[in-house]
């Protein structure tokens, strides 16, 4: 994965809500367009982030 | 998730750990024992209580453990009914019983409430104490109940009752609890429980070095700088060091090697919170989804809860929770599965907007009223998601308030006072559930609380009907508080509104009565007594006609026409038989016919009615009554020379008063009088202080009396002479011009006395006629043998004085009896007539002694002296302090109860003494016999039996 700019649009603060919206580094040519979530809570930010980073918490996390 | 051990072992808590094994170790040795562990959320109480409790169990003892839960602060006696498994279904018979009891509802006319059943509360904590008591006395008995901070208010009451009751049995109370949120009848528990010798238990963060032993056990490694310098921004919180151990691992930050773990860099979340959601991202969205939904119902749930509020089948669900549970966030808690940790459940439920929560709620409580679950939980749901005005959950708070006042009237006021908050100010309903609910908080003996509830309601410009019963309410809490003057403005005002239904008139006129009463205002206490009768019986309010009925029997008794008083409460007690449920026996007619009887000279027939009375209050659970009828036969068993056993009556009632705060100014005045006849004067003087004090609030009245006498007496001891004729002249002329004339034979001989010694002819001769003209019209012996000695004391006549003597030998009051032997002895003696002086005086002297009157024993003796006599055969010493042979008569007869194996309430029933008479029985006996159980007591019990009889004919008649 190249590198990405995510950017938190918060319309609240506490728990958070809104949207992020992860776009490519506009140094790489090779890179696709903008992808937004919306999320709520803690826990939604956490998996959106996931989400855009292909982190662990991404898709179905298997349970060992 | 994660790839950690199983939740590890308890670490770093050795010191915890043998507190609590010394409490175990303390029940088996057949001794209570008390702790309370405190200390913030996620600490490992719950893991230190869950341990001492496997101990136990471990060692073949009896357990009872529950969690209280933040949204069932409402379901009244929730903890205390989980902990001891009381289920309908319950193959316990008690157990069932106690089911059923809580279930109470009025059939076809609805749910009873604390107007039909004020008792109901009361009879469910004795019932619960009774089963623990029960349990206990098979065999050791462990209660473990967690996060009592949630506690429901009638469980911390149970908890006091049970704790108190169980002060002699193999039973430990552990209790978890955070340092807030801390409600007052939390903190009244843990201070109750303090003084009886508990203690708390502080658990705070865990030692560095107990960390790493956790976290080396979790990663099965021995972790790494990096690894513990991270950690230890958990601050030895072990659920904060597991939850962050749990999220670096399923982020796959935690690399092991050659035995050694350790992070490259170890980001800490700010707050638990944060960490734990971190932990929980990992979860599947439909296993987020499913415990965001079961967040909204509270810390433990059952399948079929969940899935009625997040319309899904149970099988599916099944599924996604077995994830929860494989994740350790949720756990199986026998029928329910609960979040592990409460801070869990708060950490997803508080990261679910406000917006949605209130949503979420609403939507829960509709599906669960749907599926017919309680109301009390439909409520609660609902209040959660409303807004102002929200029509359907002010019903559904109503309606769980009305269901819940008879058992739990604090919940029900509180439910009510949230139903009133979503109602719009100018809302004709509002007032009415604000004086329901202040009716609630008055039953619930919230006294301070009523008061400000109904002022604040009286504030403004009531609809008529509200305004009659919120006075009514206002009257009687203050009333309960000893301010019977603002008690009766309030009553009578509500008395003459017209608006007022003719049973609430007929109740405000009746509670008028009974304050008038309490001031001394025999003509008023009578007049709103007639007219209270009247209305009532018109509107067939059997329980007002009681009250009436009963205070005009007070006032034919306080004038002295006992036997017109006595017909009076044959009558009522007709009346109060006929009634429908015999309703009208929920009011202690039978503690005053007790008292008349008492005065009529016929103790057994007192002792008999005061302890039938008892019991009625016993079963029905109303606890005030309890206090007159521990007064009363605390009097009876002073005037018939059981002093012990009145003393043990006595504490009880302080015991209770204190309780429900209220004051008993007559238990105070008589043990004034017992500790001044034992010469214990500074007791004596604190007693009286503590009666002046409970009737400083009613100004002179009724009791001037019983505060007054031993007042007088005091002085006199204290050779104030004048002070002390001063003291009773004022207390007489109280009487005199109340019309109190019952009072004159029993303070008329101790007036005539001090009047004479002040050279005050006028006073002694005025008080002596009072007292003859009294007990002529009753014929009692002691009152024929009061007013003898009061002239006989006049005219220094022996012959006289010894007729006295007479009439009170006939009699049972041997206090009364010694005293006139006295007096005609000393007479006898002063003319030198020693043959007629000695028998009389050795009378006296052996009725003293057997009394442990101390005090008037040396003064008799003094006498002796002086006239030159020497003391005949010797009487039977007084009771010693300690050992077998110290034990009074009613001891003896709880010892062997207790050796049956009886339980307290059973006692009590044989013995016709209350609950907590037994209990202070067992206290002083323990004390006396330097033991510590109830099978030390049976084992002493045995030993002394088939040996001598320890001396129980010395009761001191005469």
């Amino acid at each position: 994965m190249g590198q990405v700019e995510i950017r938190i649009i918060l319309d609240r603060a506490e728990p958070p809500a809104g949207r992020l919206r992860a776009g490519p580094d506009p140094g790489d040519c090779h890179a696709g367009q903008d992808e937004e979530i919306r999320f709520t809570g803690w826990l939604g930010l956490l998996r959106a982030l996931y989400e855009v980073t292909g982190g662990p918490g991404a898709g179905s996390v298997p349970v060992p | 998730m994660g790839t950690l051990a199983p939740v590890p072992g308890i670490r770093g808590r050795a010191a915890e750990i043998a507190v609590l094994g010394d409490a175990v170790d303390r029940v088996v040795s057949g001794r209570p024992a008390v702790v309370l562990i405190e200390g913030e959320a996620g600490i490992g109480k719950t893991r230190l209580l869950a341990g001492v409790l496997e101990d136990a169990r471990g060692r073949g003892m009896q357990v009872a453990a529950a969690r209280a839960e933040e949204l069932e602060r409402t379901r009244p006696f929730g903890l205390v009914a989980a902990a001891f498994g009381c289920v309908r279904s319950s193959p316990d018979p008690r157990r069932a019983a106690i089911a059923a009891l809580l279930a109470t509802r009025g059939g076809d006319r609805g749910p009873i409430t604390v107007t039909s059943d004020p008792g109901l509360r009361f009879r469910a904590v004795d019932a619960f104490a009774d089963l623990a008591e029960e349990l206990a006395l098979a065999g050791p008995l462990v209660i473990g109940v967690d996060d009592l901070q949630w506690a429901d208010p009638s469980s911390l009451l149970t908890l006091a009752a049970v704790s108190r009751r169980l002060a002699y049995l193999p039973v430990a109370l552990v209790g978890c609890l955070r340092p807030s949120p801390r409600i007052p009848e939390l903190d009244r528990l843990a201070g109750l429980l303090l003084d009886a010798g508990g203690r708390i238990l502080a658990v705070r963060g865990l030692t560095e070095r107990a960390v790493a032993e956790l976290v080396a056990e979790a990663v099965a490694a021995v972790p790494g700088p990096g690894l513990l310098a991270g950690i230890s921004g958990a601050a030895g919180n072990p659920l904060f060091v597991t939850e962050l151990l749990g999220a670096l691992a399923q982020e796959g930050a935690i690399e092991t090697a050659g035995g050694r773990a350790e992070v490259a860099e170890v980001t800490l979340p700010p707050t638990l919170r944060l960490t734990i959601l971190r932990r929980l991202s990992f979860l599947s969205e439909d296993s987020l989804q499913a415990l965001r939904a079961a967040s909204i119902l509270g810390s433990s749930f059952t399948v079929t809860e969940l899935s009625a509020t997040m319309a899904r089948p149970a099988l599916e669900l099944s599924v996604v929770l077995a994830e929860g549970i494989a994740g350790r966030v949720l756990e199986e808690y026998g029928a329910v599965i609960r979040f592990r940790h409460d801070l869990i459940r708060d950490a997803i439920y508080e990261d679910l907007p406000l917006s949605v929560r209130r949503g979420l709620h609403r939507e829960a409580g509709r599906r669960l009223a749907r599926t017919g679950a309680p109301a009390l939980q439909v409520a609660e749901q609902l209040a959660r998601g409303a807004g102002q005005g929200d029509a359907e959950a002010i019903g559904w708070l109503t309606r769980a308030a009305r269901e819940a006042a008879a058992r739990s009237p604090d919940v029900a006021a509180d439910l009510l006072e949230r139903a009133a908050g979503l109602m719009a100010p100018a809302d004709p309903g509002r007032d009415r559930l604000l004086a329901e609910r202040a009716s609630s908080l008055m039953v619930s003996g919230r006294n301070a609380d009523a008061l400000a509830a109904c002022r604040s309601l009286l504030d403004r410009d009531l609809d008529p009907q509200v305004d009659g019963p919120v006075r009514i309410c206002l009257g009687r809490a203050l009333l309960a508080q000893g301010q019977v003057r603002d008690a009766l403005r309030e009553l009578e005002q509500a008395g003459s509104s017209p608006a007022l239904p003719g049973a609430e008139r007929a109740a405000a006129w009746a509670w008028a009565g009974f304050a008038r009463m309490s001031l001394g205002d025999l003509d008023g206490a009578a007049a709103s007594a007639e007219q209270a009768r009247s209305a009532a019986a018109a509107a067939a309010d059997h329980l007002t006609v009681s009250v009436a009925m009963t205070t005009l029997a007070r006032v034919s008794e306080s004038r002295g026409h006992l036997r017109d008083a006595l017909q009076i409460t044959d009558e009522a007690m007709h009346l109060a038989d006929e009634s429908p449920g015999r309703l009208g026996h929920r009011y202690p007619i039978r503690a005053t016919r007790g008292h008349i009887l008492i005065e009529l000279g016929r103790p057994e027939e007192a002792r008999s009615a005061l302890g039938a009375g008892m019991r009625i209050s016993e079963e029905i659970g109303v606890r005030w009554p309890l206090l007159l009828y521990q007064g009363f036969l605390a009097l009876e068993r002073f005037i018939t020379g059981e002093w012990d056993d009145a003393i043990a009556e006595l504490e009880a009632s302080f015991e209770l008063a204190d309780e429900i705060q209220t004051v008993v100014a007559r238990a105070h005045g008589i043990l004034s009088l017992i500790s001044l006849h034992r010469n214990d004067l500074s007791r004596a003087e604190e007693a009286a202080d503590a009666a002046a004090r409970d009737l400083a609030r009613w100004g002179p009245g009724y009791l001037t009396t019983w505060a007054a006498w031993p007042r007088a007496l005091i002085q006199e001891a204290g050779g104030e002479l004048g002070q002390a004729l001063a003291t009773m002249t004022g207390a007489w002329d109280t009487c005199a011009r109340l019309g109190l004339a019952l009072d004159y034979p029993a303070v008329g001989a101790d007036l005539v006395r001090l009047a004479l010694a002040s050279g005050d002819i006028g006073r002694a001769r005025d008080a002596s006629a009072a007292v003859t003209e009294v007990a002529a019209r009753n014929e009692v012996p002691w009152m024929t043998g009061a007013a003898l000695r009061c002239r006989g004391l006049i005219e220094d006549d022996a012959e006289i004085l010894q007729a006295a003597a007479g009439a009170c030998a006939g009699g049972s009051r041997p206090l009364g009896l010694a005293l006139a032997c006295e007096d005609a002895g000393a007479a006898f003696a002063r003319q030198g007539r020693l043959d007629r002086a000695r028998p009389l005086l050795d009378q006296a002297l052996g009725i003293y002694e057997r009394l442990g009157a101390a005090r008037d024993l040396a003064r008799a003796e003094a006498t002796l002296r002086e006239a030159g006599i020497r003391r005949g055969r010797r009487g039977t010493r007084g009771r010693p302090q300690t050992g077998w042979a110290s034990l009074t008569p009613a001891e003896h007869a709880v010892a062997g109860l207790v050796a049956e194996g009886l339980s307290n309430p059973q006692i009590g029933e044989r013995l016709y003494i209350s609950r907590r008479t037994v209990q202070t029985h067992l206290a002083h006996m323990f004390a006396k016999l330097d033991i510590a159980t109830r099978a030390q007591l049976a084992a002493d019990v045995t030993r002394h039996r088939g040996s001598e009889p320890a001396d129980t004919a010395d009761s001191a008649g005469g």
